[in-house]
């Protein structure tokens, strides 16, 4: 029980640090990015830049590029599948830190992967995402690599988080399918699956009538970490997915 | 682990609740002798679990879930309407393991029960 106690404990300050330091790095990176508006982009377009291993798709990739107020500089926005299906994980690493947006990586699960340093910025960035937040839907896509592997990765809002959430009170916590067109044919969500689900750290499991979303309920008065794995069904065949397993932290506030 | 020549295999899986209420899954021969639920297959099988339920919970099987569904190790499930068998059918073309885990329901909750993995190892023969 002891041993119990004080793994969620390290969990929680864990998760604390985690999160202040992704957020923190993700602003240092857009106060530095190169690019922060479509003038300042013009301007990187002159001259070679990272932009180049797009090559014929750059154009494609510029027509997607969308600018919206976000404070003190703009938010930009473009199609990711643009670099996800043309470049390596490198190449797109260094379009990403033109616009301050590389702890962003971790979205590009099936882009190219060559050399260690490809592998080496997937890791790294899949274990230094910071936890999703309960409060907003978290989205999470399924893609296929070459080899039929399925690959997930968690956002919101457009920034990428690991999948966990960490909670301090009773909630819902909604996570919602982005399907594209590397997605499996036809998937949806048909459950998520535990390991124990007589726990009761998580109490009530509901999916929408079209798979495409799923609502997970806590207890919060059962204190301790809820290992699951979410559980899809596809028109590829009569087997299920399995994803890896996100995590809920039931910390209640004293 | 049990080496398949046939086209069938079949066990029993027995789940029971352990004193602090965690599932414990174990897998037993059609005479009662104990397996660990691996199989190795060299040909065209399918191989068959049977449902014992000693939680009273209400468990039934709702599917096989595999974190690489799409390899062909397995090619197809098939559960019966009762929810207490479910039987994997490999068409063993693919050679490779492949670990799965069972999807069971309940009727205490909506939570669905993940079994620990067996695993399918495919070695052709041809």
């Amino acid at each position: 029980m002891k041993r119990s106690i004080s793994r969620v404990f390290a969990a929680i300050l864990c998760a604390s640090s985690m999160i202040s330091q992704a957020a923190t790095q993700q602003e240092i990176d857009l106060a530095l990015a190169p690019v922060k508006n479509n003038a300042q982009l013009q301007v990187i377009l002159s001259d070679a830049s990272a932009l180049d291993a797009l090559e014929d798709n750059l154009p494609l990739f510029l027509n997607s590029v969308t600018y919206t107020q976000q404070g003190a500089h703009d938010g930009i926005h473009f199609d990711q599948s643009v670099l996800e299906d043309n470049l390596t994980v490198t190449e797109i690493y260094k379009i990403l830190a033109l616009f301050g947006q590389q702890t962003n990586i971790a979205q590009y699960q099936g882009a190219e992967v060559v050399n260690d340093t490809d592998r080496l910025l997937l890791d790294i960035s899949t274990s230094a995402l910071p936890y999703c937040e309960a409060a907003s839907p978290i989205d999470l896509s399924v893609i296929m690599d070459s080899s039929k592997q399925a690959l997930f990765s968690y956002a919101q809002n457009n920034v990428a988080c690991d999948g966990n959430v960490e909670l301090t009170e009773n909630t819902t916590i909604t996570y919602q399918l982005v399907n594209t067109a590397e997605s499996p044919q036809g998937l949806r969500l048909t459950g998520a699956g535990f390991a124990n689900p007589f726990d009761a750290h998580i109490e009530t499991v509901t999916v929408s009538e079209d798979g495409q979303a799923i609502y997970l309920q806590n207890n919060i008065q059962n204190t301790g970490v809820s290992k699951f794995q979410f559980i899809f069904a596809s028109d590829e065949n009569t087997l299920l997915l399995l994803s890896p397993d996100p995590q809920v932290i039931n910390r209640p506030e004293n | 682990m049990s080496n398949t020549q046939g086209q069938a295999t079949f066990f029993n899986l027995t789940i029971t609740l352990n004193d602090k209420d965690v599932p414990v899954f174990t897998y037993t021969n059609l005479d009662g002798t104990d397996v660990c639920g691996n199989v190795v297959v060299n040909q065209y099988s399918t191989i068959s679990y049977q449902l014992i339920d000693k939680t009273g919970k209400g468990l039934k099987f709702v599917g096989a879930a595999f974190t690489t569904p799409f390899d062909k190790i397995i090619d197809a499930i098939t559960i019966s309407s009762d929810g207490t068998l479910i039987q994997l059918t490999d068409l063993d073309e693919t050679p490779g393991n492949t670990g799965f885990q069972f999807v069971l329901s309940n009727t205490c909750n909506s939570l669905q029960m993940l079994s620990p993995d067996p695993q399918i190892v495919n070695h052709p023969n041809h």
